[in-house]
């Protein structure tokens, strides 16, 4: 903490104040424009901090990073498409907002969650780096399986509609996360076609389930009088919805706290925080059937999880160098590129850049914070674009971010695919979010299971393996907690909409 | 027959005919983890068909699947990422736009709007190439023309 | 009005026919490169490849290299499959696209997999790095040198769990080698990518492991290094011996060199320039001073020398894997 003051100052030069309010303002843009992935931002801009000074760099590259992830749940709300798999919760309530002319609001709420939940993640990443980091040491194969199990005990309550389609779906994104050449197991799978021989990468696929069905839904809708509610842009909210905003402690705390811990978990975290906050709020809330419809909660947990998970996430990005989302793997090679070795003398050897890198990070979360807001207020012209040529303009974004993720035609044909497959799910009540979740668990659970299968096999047998250990055990207990829940809440809702059936019935 | 009764079906047969292709998986330790989804996916999408079957519930009355609108703008899709190669990115994507929108919004279009149509493509892909090709240097398909 | 008509159409045939022409003149090799190189990296951006693939060709644009930029690629998937299928059945064949390539990994992929790709499907143009395989053990693993090691592998056999990269990469190719070299049964571990491979070792997950020296060296404090798979000790590891040092015949089949190729089929001219003016560009000094700073031990071979280097590969590779593929 005293270093972290001691080289604050460094990061407030003109230059560097600069650099970081250009790399925010870039970065939301960026973001925001439906198919292209914070990812790629971040790719993008990688070569440009090459003739930068390291710090300087740095500041850039921790900017963009910070503003994409925010800029992507910008697109969430107002088009339903999220920028990045982080995004997908945020859209579940963000877009009915957004559609019921409170997208102002959406944004507003957005924006300041960020900001509440990106603090909280730094300030537990600069106090408590040294413990958390032997923390994300104990996490091995074992642990990282059943982490991805508890991922997909949470699949049933991703959609609003039945808890079987959503299961379904999210099978289905594990079977896709299967497709491929496995480098691990030197074997091909599922490769029906030669374009599939490098698997389904999660951008195309992110792209191709939400952007794809609702460039179609768009041109279902084309030309129908639209409620002209939508266009107005919301005068004087600022005050009231932060006030609101603030009070929705519970939302806020739980998305928080839930994004920070699962931020230090190694090679997961970034892509399901948001997901899994999500999902705990909604338990955790009196009503839990107002989710999904453009509760503000919803988007309140999400996004303060989202932004509490970058700066937990740092932790085992800086002290083991695993990164825990593709853009985090990009932000790692820029770091690289400068010279900055993750291990943990980091903090000792570069002091002044890294702080200068940290203290840039925290000043990212309040310029996006600042620009987010102000973005927000002209929304309503988003929303005016007619759906026709917001149905051409997505099409050509969504080919456009698919091809430029690995430059590679391939993966348009997969994302568009896989896109018209999911138009027709979600015609018959499938939603996308369980096939993401299950897109990125699939790998994490095989991978590690087959690892520890062989370690174990060497040593202590596979049962003592996968269910010995204090910290496989807590995991596990997390599983049948979250299962149990699901049932008995389920069951509780069941009972509860045919006592008012009956009650219906007898009153007619 | 329900529709979700059939969406079951639909799954169930779906995961019978992916259990069949896994005997082309060489490698044995490579077939587990999918065979077991597969299952999980075969039990679950049995009992969305079992559930509607044996409790139906009243169906809401749904709109007309709009064919005419949704299967033209799929072949206007298909074709564009048919010539996206040949034509070149930023060309093909021009040619995309102002056929949509003359295609789709063929009822409006009228000399103004065709023209309000064909400047906004021509705006739209002249600000991605300024954006990405210039500016982020972006590698996009190369065709005939840029 | 007739010749109107004649003239616009014969405007037309005369204007189609000099596009004809302009594109299918051939480059001269005295203008070549007259416009930017793309150049195919087969890994993702922000690894070892892609990121010494960024800081070796960031001088291609002076004058006294090539003087035009070259632009990174990347296409990764299946370990590397995916970029160098495509460069081999996709990629222009004019010199305006390169690729870089990692022996012994693609070399080991034409062994064993149908790929499109293999020795013979390339031209070399330059080497600019080699980083060899070592051999690594947790902080505080019982075993402080090789014997220690193959002691306790003879006396259990398959019980040390050996981490690497992936599946036929160096780390692989050096931990079949210890196995053979010894007579010990080593149990390998396949992760993804050498940092989770690095990672294992470090956090004691497995008992040993096969990594970059590059990452080894600057784990050094964390992890303790047995071993070089390599002919000689290297200057980064002044302190650990080679396996031929301890009496174990592990060559340096496994060192993981990195360079560029230009497709089979690439005329002469382009070979022969490129041939001449990378591996200068890869001994300038601003280059190797940011490649210092960046951990990445430097290797410049020419063209002739790599040509040589892929033929003993293949050679020895064939051997190794032989064994493996009648397994299947």
């Amino acid at each position: 903490m005293v270093d972290f003051l001691t080289y604050f100052p460094q990061a407030l030069t003109p230059i560097n104040l600069l650099v970081l309010v250009l790399g925010v303002i870039g970065g939301l843009f960026l973001g925001a424009t439906p198919g292209l992935s914070p990812t790629m931002a971040v790719a993008l801009l990688v070569p440009f901090t090459f003739h930068m000074e390291p710090a300087t760099g740095l500041v850039l590259l921790g900017a963009v990073y910070t503003a994409t992830v925010a800029g992507g749940a910008i697109s969430a709300i107002l088009i339903n498409i999220p920028g990045a798999p982080a995004n997908i919760a945020t859209l579940l309530d963000g877009h009915p907002m957004a559609k019921q002319g409170q997208a102002q609001k959406a944004l507003y709420y957005c924006f300041i969650s960020s900001l509440v939940g990106g603090i909280f993640g730094m300030i537990i990443m600069i106090l408590f780096t040294p413990p958390l980091a032997e923390v994300a040491m104990k996490f091995g194969p074992s642990e990282m399986f059943w982490i991805a199990i508890f991922g997909i005990t949470v699949m049933a309550g991703l959609t609003s509609g039945s808890v079987l389609k959503g299961l379904i779906g999210g099978m289905f994104g594990l079977l896709i996360s299967v497709i491929g050449f496995s480098p691990m197991l030197a074997t091909p799978r599922f490769v029906f076609h030669d374009v599939l021989t490098g698997g389904v990468a999660i951008v195309p696929a992110l792209i191709g389930l939400f952007a794809i069905p609702q460039v179609f839904s768009l041109m279902e809708t084309a030309f129908q009088d639209r409620d002209e509610v939508n266009f107005k842009p919301q005068k004087g909210i600022l005050w009231q919805t932060l006030r609101e905003n603030l009070g929705k402690v519970k939302a806020l705390s739980i998305g928080s706290v839930v994004g920070a811990l699962i931020g230090i978990i190694p090679g997961a975290g970034g892509q399901v925080a948001g997901l899994i906050a999500y999902d705990q709020v909604r338990k955790f809330s009196k009503n839990p059937r107002s989710f999904g419809t453009g509760n503000p909660e919803g988007v309140a947990a999400a996004e303060s999880a989202n932004n509490a998970m970058v700066g937990p996430s740092l932790i085992p990005l800086l002290t083991l160098s695993v990164p825990g989302s593709p853009t985090a793997a990009v932000l790692l090679g820029g770091l690289l590129i400068h010279g900055l070795f993750p291990g943990p003398d980091l903090f000792r050897s570069h002091a002044e850049v890294t702080y200068t890198f940290i203290a840039s990070l925290v000043l990212a979360q309040v310029a996006m914070c600042v620009f987010g807001l102000l973005m927000s207020r002209y929304s309503h012209t988003v929303m005016k674009v007619p759906d026709l040529e917001m149905a051409a303009a997505v099409t050509v974004l969504a080919v456009f971010g698919t091809y430029s993720v690995q430059n590679s035609f391939d993966d348009v044909v997969v994302m568009f695919s896989l896109g018209t497959l999911m138009y027709i799910g979600r015609k018959v009540g499938f939603s996308g979010a369980p096939v993401v979740l299950g897109i990125i668990l699939g790998g994490i659970a095989e991978n590690n299971f087959l690892k520890g299968k062989l370690i174990a096999d060497t040593d202590v047998g596979v049962f003592n393996y996968f269910f010995t250990g204090s910290l496989n055990l807590v995991i596990i207990v997390l599983c049948v907690g979250s299962i149990t829940y699901s049932v008995y809440s389920e069951a509780r809702q069941y009972r509860k909409e045919k006592a008012r059936i009956q009650a219906g019935e007898v009153g007619s | 027959m329900n529709r979700d009764a059939i969406v079951g079906l639909v799954c169930f047969v779906g995961s019978v005919a992916l259990y069949a292709t896994l005997g082309h998986i060489e490698e044995a330790r490579a077939a587990v983890f999918p065979r077991t989804i597969i299952i999980i996916m075969g039990i679950l999408s049995g009992l969305l068909c079992l559930q509607h079957l044996l409790f139906r519930k009243p169906e809401a009355k749904r709109a007309p699947f709009p064919f005419l609108k949704v299967g033209s703008l799929f072949v206007i899709i298909v074709i564009y990422l048919f010539v996206l190669e040949t034509l070149g990115f930023y060309l093909a994507s021009f040619l995309f736009f102002i056929t949509v929108t003359f295609v789709m919004g063929y009822k409006k279009l009228n000399t103004k709007q065709g023209l309000r149509w064909a400047l906004g493509s021509f705006i739209f892909t002249v600000v991605l190439y300024v954006l990405f090709s210039v500016l982020l240097e972006v590698q996009t398909p190369r065709g005939l023309l840029l | 009005m007739k010749s109107m008509k004649f003239f616009t159409r014969f405007a037309a045939v005369a204007l189609a026919a000099a596009l004809v022409l302009a594109c299918s003149m051939p480059a001269m090799a005295e203008d070549y490169p007259d416009k930017p190189i793309s150049m195919i990296v087969t890994y993702s951006p922000g690894g070892a490849t892609d990121f010494q693939a960024r800081i070796v060709t960031m001088m291609a644009g002076q004058d006294k290299y090539l003087g035009q930029p070259i632009v990174i690629i990347n296409k990764p998937g299946a370990g590397g499959q995916v970029g160098w299928n495509w460069f081999v059945q996709k990629g222009s064949k004019d010199g305006y696209t390169i690729a870089s390539y990692n022996v012994p990994h693609f070399i080991a992929q034409s062994i064993v997999y149908p790929t499109k790709y293999d020795i013979n499907a390339f031209e070399p143009v330059a080497n600019w790095g080699a980083d060899p395989a070592v051999l690594i053990v947790p902080k505080d693993s019982p075993f402080n040198n090789v014997k220690d090691f193959v002691a306790y592998a003879k006396k259990n056999p398959g019980k040390i769990t050996v981490s690497g990269a992936g599946m036929y990469v160096g780390h692989h190719i050096a931990t079949l080698q210890l196995m053979k070299a010894a007579g010990i049964k080593l149990t390998y571990i396949p992760e993804k990518g050498g940092v989770p491979a690095m990672q294992s070792v470090v956090s004691g997950k497995v008992k040993a492991g096969f990594n970059n020296l590059s990452d080894s060296f600057r784990n050094k404090d964390r992890i303790k290094i047995l071993a070089v798979a390599d002919l000689e000790r290297h200057d980064f590891l002044p302190d650990v011996p080679t396996f031929k040092e301890n009496g174990i015949d592990v060559d340096n089949s496994s060192v993981n060199y990195r360079g560029v190729i230009l497709p089979k089929g690439a005329p002469p001219a382009v070979i022969a320039k490129l041939a001449e003016a990378f591996p200068k560009m890869f001994n300038d000094k601003k280059t190797l001073k940011k490649m210092k700073a960046s951990g990445s031990p430097v290797k410049v071979m020419t063209r002739d020398q790599v040509i040589k280097m892929f033929k003993e590969r293949q050679a020895y590779l064939e051997g190794l894997l032989a064994e493996l593929k009648k397994k299947k």
